[in-house]
């Protein structure tokens, strides 16, 4: 996706043209979108969170260096975006449930508009650290190779083997016991 | 029974992905029991995760993504990156473009005037040229110096009005502006945008000076105001009942105090025609979207 264009694309958002602006984030919005969409498990958690890289990729477009492509250092905001905002959203105190009317969660009663996943799947990928979460989104859905991954994530290769191995394990395990043996994948 | 010390599950990790039915993959695999288990659940964990579609922005996620990211980026302007242009269409499908209508409608009826006070001049002033003015047209255009070739100059002026201004506005606005004698402001000051081929491109070398130099001008609020005066007349005195797409975005410019104008052009969204006029601001250009039949500003839809 890159070849240079996303890399002038970027030269010129540093100088001011904000049409640039506009054709990366054309460029970009649909991968940024499913990464964050997988990360926060939901669309509207999704949108806020593409919303804010986006918002970052705009004002830290001259920190990039060009060591890495743009998209890996898009992906990288993502990622990161979303980690903070999992983390702050474990930190914040929950609100005692009588006092708030639980919203009614579309992927619950929408399969279409839903989560990519299945309810199941997107459960147990739920369920793993959101590191390896992370790894695992970005090498098995996004397609990354472990060392983009790692460029993204800002950790070792082998880190990011292992959180694969880790997140996938964990993964397997979970959906193997959830699971009546005919819905597993074919040609396990 | 393994046949090695070590486990390698990183590896097995990076194989079940790249290259699972690789020779390394299948040597790592065949004689260990727990490599062999530990790349079965990894080959089923990356199955369940891929046997779901890739996940889609719908339409109007999109647009409210880009929505909100502009908007936040408005509402909070990065102070170290000056911003050079608006964001572009937006999806918003440009109908005609437009050259700007109110340099050749405003220096079209300088001309005018300036052949209205000369036959004046020539006329009642004691003058006596043969009282044929229709025989300035023949003179010499490309005499600059001095006296205005100002027939010649409305013969040139009309003849290039052929295309944006329609021939019955032309007519109207000509015939208007020789019984109504627009205002001198507007006839000093009111010549040609940033568009050359306006009035200010072809054929300057016969114009008056005071029109060539106002060809570099954008309009100001008083010229403006004095041509939405003269188009309400002239929409009154032909009897319409509304007035013309033209003079409604003159009246709604002036309603919404727009001044320093370079450019008007036409736009779709939707159902509805906007117009959109680009002005001088203090560093850069602005563009303005409004509803010509309500004198409304809008936000152009993602």
């Amino acid at each position: 996706m890159d070849g240079g264009e996303d890399t002038d694309l970027i030269r010129r958002v540093t100088e001011g043209d904000r049409r640039a602006f506009d054709m990366l984030m054309r460029r970009h919005e649909e991968r940024i979108f499913a990464v964050c969409l997988r990360m926060m498990r939901s669309r509207e958690a999704a949108l806020d969170a593409a919303q804010d890289t986006f918002l970052t990729v705009f004002r830290k477009a001259h920190q990039f260096r060009g060591d890495a492509k743009v998209s890996t250092w898009m992906y990288r905001i993502a990622v990161n975006t979303c980690l903070d905002r999992l983390r702050a959203k474990k930190r914040r105190p929950t609100t005692p449930l009588e006092s708030v009317p639980e919203p009614e969660d579309s992927a619950a009663t929408d399969p279409y508009a839903a989560v990519e996943l299945r309810p199941v799947i997107e459960d147990a990928l739920a369920r793993i650290p959101d590191e390896y979460r992370a790894a695992i989104i970005l090498c098995d859905l996004q397609g990354a190779s472990v060392a983009e991954a790692a460029d993204v994530l800002e950790v070792a290769e082998g880190t990011v083997k292992s959180r694969l191995h880790r997140g996938r394990k964990q993964l397997a395990e979970d959906l193997g016991n959830l699971r009546e043996p005919s819905d597993r994948p074919r040609g396990t | 029974m393994s046949s090695h010390d070590h486990h390698d599950l990183e590896r097995l990790a990076e194989l079940a992905a790249s290259d699972p039915r690789g020779p390394e993959a299948r040597r790592m695999v065949s004689d260990c029991k727990e490599c062999a288990q530990e790349f079965r659940l990894q080959r089923e964990a990356i199955r369940y995760l891929t046997e779901g579609p890739v996940p889609q922005l719908t339409d109007d996620e999109r647009s409210k993504l880009r929505v909100n990211t502009w908007t936040s980026l408005e509402e909070a302007p990065v102070t170290r990156m000056e911003p050079e242009t608006r964001p572009p269409d937006r999806g918003v499908a440009p109908l005609t473009p437009r050259r700007p209508w109110y340099p050749k409608v405003i220096g079209f009826a300088a001309v005018m005037a300036m052949t209205v006070a000369l036959g004046y001049a020539l006329g009642g002033g004691g003058l006596d040229m043969g009282g044929d003015t229709d025989s300035l047209a023949m003179e010499d255009t490309e005499d600059t110096s001095g006296t205005v070739p100002a027939a010649a100059l409305a013969d040139e002026t009309a003849s290039s009005e052929d295309d944006d201004v329609s021939a019955t506005t032309t007519a109207e606005i000509t015939e208007e502006t020789v019984v109504e004698d627009i205002p001198a402001a507007t006839t000093a000051a009111g010549g040609p945008a940033t568009d050359t081929t306006a009035a200010a491109g072809e054929g300057d070398e016969g114009r008056s000076p005071d029109v060539a130099a106002a060809a570099a001008g954008p309009l100001g609020s008083a010229e403006i105001a004095a041509l939405v005066e003269h188009l309400r007349r002239t929409a009154a005195a032909r009897g319409a009942d509304s007035l013309t797409v033209e003079e409604a975005e003159a009246v709604c410019i002036t309603e919404l105090g727009i001044d320093e104008i370079l450019t008007v052009d036409s736009i779709t969204s939707g159902d509805s025609r906007l117009t959109v006029v680009s002005r001088r601001g203090d560093r850069e250009t602005e563009a303005i979207v409004f509803d010509a039949d309500t004198c409304t500003e809008v936000e152009l839809p993602e």
